[in-house]
């Protein structure tokens, strides 16, 4: 019967599209470490891969684009990335097939939640940086809503906790003068912070604490107030009456890249003679770049605070899934080697070929955004309106400086906020083979 | 049916519906009064009927009767800022242009080049001083003065569920005299949009 070959056709067919994705990253990386995004851009537009992996594009090509500066094009490509969550979040019946029958990889990726909530948080970043702040608002608005549908969908807090978003969210209601929406975020993001306090590593950014002591007191709010200073044991904090006639500079700086995914695959014979093949995908870290970044305005310097931990969320969302990914790999061993099997029953050499596809396309999905930073960090600072250079130093654990920006002619306007920004990826941050 | 028969037949049905997702695209023209509704976002049809009722709200009332009594004339309006308080990119540009054509095609008040547009105009007149001919040179000094300013925004309040979700529109403006700062006219109006998504797809 002809329609026994037809299985067989189909598999050895996907067979040329097995490797991981992670693999054809590696050129792009190579350039982006060598600070060239305009040549990883390139090679991305060259790669161009369209269907399940489209929003690996957009966003990869949201990042590059924001890497060189250019932030309008890069929030085109954020908006066709939430264009393409929105359309693919709901489940394929044909691609939960697909994923069944060849691999994870056959369904779309629509992201991780953290990274979900990054396409707004970058996105907001870029207006930051083009001085809409009103359209940052909107993108602020939108994390909300997203955040809310994410703990609607499952409420582990390894997966939603986003405390940075809605501290961004707090700085761009400052900027806007909404006193009272600032506070309300501020207490959201210190909610958030200690709910991730409890799975990460991570801290409360200590300028988090001074802006709730600060909106507090400006707002009346005393029992409030002093029950921050009791908790944070804080004794001064810049005086928020002070702020109409200073401006405030606020650098937040990008730390190398994401953690990738890579994929551990273990083969073996099966005692019935058939081949048996299991991929799985881990994380791998990637060097970080530095420890704290210095911020020097003339006689003045502030230093940084990391504000979100991208490493550790992305190795904990991994985890998270990971027992679903394993069941979803045995059934589907279990599921290759049947039809295997009946194949062999007809005919023994149909049953080695179907065998060796199922072998062949048992390939983990190592899919993630990798043009994200390892990490991000913030540092805030008050200063007397007027025109600065501004440089930026980058040190390792040592206090070594790694490396050195200088923003010339920076003009701090009274009441208003200045925003530096700088992704800084390591040339050593990949790990050589 | 053996199971591997019924593995076929599900392979096959698959890759159908693989093949069939490539088809091409289709275009149809429509008329620019006709409602369509997408995604649910703030589209152009909610820009044209917001500008539309809530403009003729502001010429119905009696500020407007009070100002021509008083100063024999129509009054001179200038677009203020109106903000976008929302959740979505709302393109206000095309809100403004909405409210200046339905308050200049009333015939009841005037509206006048707002700041950014007065730029180019300035320099155009410029330009004309020293380049045109006397007889069509416009002279400098000759703008009309707006009489009111028309400021606003435009809110939102989203509440979802899974993929459901109850979108509500909240546009508020404002006409403020520039002589003294009163509030002449301030004006609601309110839009609420339910949205449903599919949790399954092909």
């Amino acid at each position: 019967m002809a329609l026994h070959w037809l299985p067989i056709g189909i598999i050895c067919g996907v067979i040329s599209g097995c490797a991981t994705y992670s693999s054809s990253f590696r050129p792009l990386e190579r350039e982006i470490t060598a600070n060239r995004p305009d040549l990883a851009l390139k090679l991305l537009e060259k790669q161009n891969p369209s269907g399940n992996d489209r929003l690996l594009y957009f966003l990869n090509k949201a990042m590059l684009l924001r890497m060189q500066g250019n932030y309008r094009e890069s929030n085109q490509n954020f908006e066709l990335a939430k264009k393409f969550i929105e359309e693919k979040s709901p489940k394929s019946v044909t691609q939960e097939t697909a994923a069944f029958i060849i691999n994870d990889s056959t369904r779309a990726f629509v992201g991780a939640p953290f990274e979900q909530v990054l396409v707004h948080l970058y996105s907001a970043l870029n207006y930051i940086q083009l001085g809409e702040i009103d359209a940052a608002r909107v993108e602020a608005q939108q994390v909300d809503v997203k955040l809310k549908l994410l703990a609607q969908d499952d409420d582990n807090p390894i997966l939603i906790a986003d405390p940075f978003a809605r501290y961004l969210t707090g700085i761009i209601y400052e900027d806007l003068g909404e006193w009272s929406n600032a506070l309300i975020a501020y207490r959201k993001a210190y909610e958030s912070y200690k709910a991730h306090q409890k799975h990460y590593p991570l801290g409360i950014p200590r300028y988090l604490k001074e802006d709730l002591l600060r909106l507090t007191e400006f707002e009346g709010l005393r029992n409030e107030r002093d029950r921050y200073k009791k908790e944070f044991n804080i004794k001064t904090w810049p005086k928020h009456k002070d702020r109409k006639a200073q401006g405030e500079i606020i650098l937040i700086v990008h730390n190398g890249l994401a953690p990738i995914k890579r994929e551990h695959g273990v083969g073996y014979a099966s005692p019935g003679g058939r081949l048996i093949r299991i991929s799985l995908p881990y994380y791998e870290k990637r060097r970080n770049g530095f420890a704290t970044a210095r911020l020097r305005v003339a006689e003045k310097t502030a230093t940084s605070t990391e504000v979100k931990d991208i490493n550790q969320i992305a190795e904990r969302t991994l985890q998270a899934y990971m027992p679903a990914i394993t069941a979803r790999a045995v059934a589907r061993i279990v599921a290759k080697q049947q039809v295997a099997d009946e194949a062999g029953d007809k005919n023994p050499w149909a049953g080695l070929i179907v065998n060796i596809a199922s072998f062949a396309t048992e390939v983990a999905d190592t899919r993630s955004w990798l043009t994200l930073p390892g990490e991000i960090h913030l540092a805030r600072m008050p200063i007397t309106p007027g025109t600065y250079n501004i440089s930026i130093e980058l040190l390792n654990h040592t206090d070594h400086i790694l490396y050195t920006r200088e923003f010339k002619d920076v003009k701090v306007k009274p009441g208003a906020k200045t925003y530096l920004s700088q992704h800084w990826v390591s040339p050593f941050s990949i790990r050589s083979k | 049916m053996r199971v591997f028969d019924k593995n076929i037949a599900m392979l096959f049905i698959g890759l159908l519906i693989f093949n069939l997702s490539g088809c091409g695209t289709t275009v149809s023209r429509k008329d620019v009064s006709e409602t369509i509704d997408l995604s649910g976002a703030w589209n152009d049809t909610d820009s044209r009927l917001v500008s539309q009722e809530m403009i003729d709200d502001m010429l119905k009332q009696r500020w407007l009767r009070n100002f021509q009594r008083k100063n024999k004339k129509a009054p001179t309006i200038i677009a203020g800022r109106i903000r976008n308080l929302s959740h979505e990119h709302i393109n206000v540009g095309t809100f403004v242009s909405d409210i200046e054509r339905a308050v200049i095609n009333s015939g009841e008040a005037s509206f006048v080049a707002s700041s950014e547009e007065r730029g180019e105009i300035r320099d155009e007149r410029k330009d004309q001083d020293l380049h045109a001919t006397e007889a069509t040179r416009k002279a400098m000094g000759k703008e009309l003065g707006a009489d009111f300013m028309l400021q606003g925004q435009i809110n939102t309040i989203i509440d979802a569920v899974k993929r459901e979700q109850v979108r509500y529109y909240q546009v508020d403006l404002t006409l403020i005299s520039l002589a003294n700062n009163r509030k002449v006219w301030v004006g609601q109006k309110k839009i609420k949009k339910l949205v449903k998504g599919s949790n399954l797809r092909f």
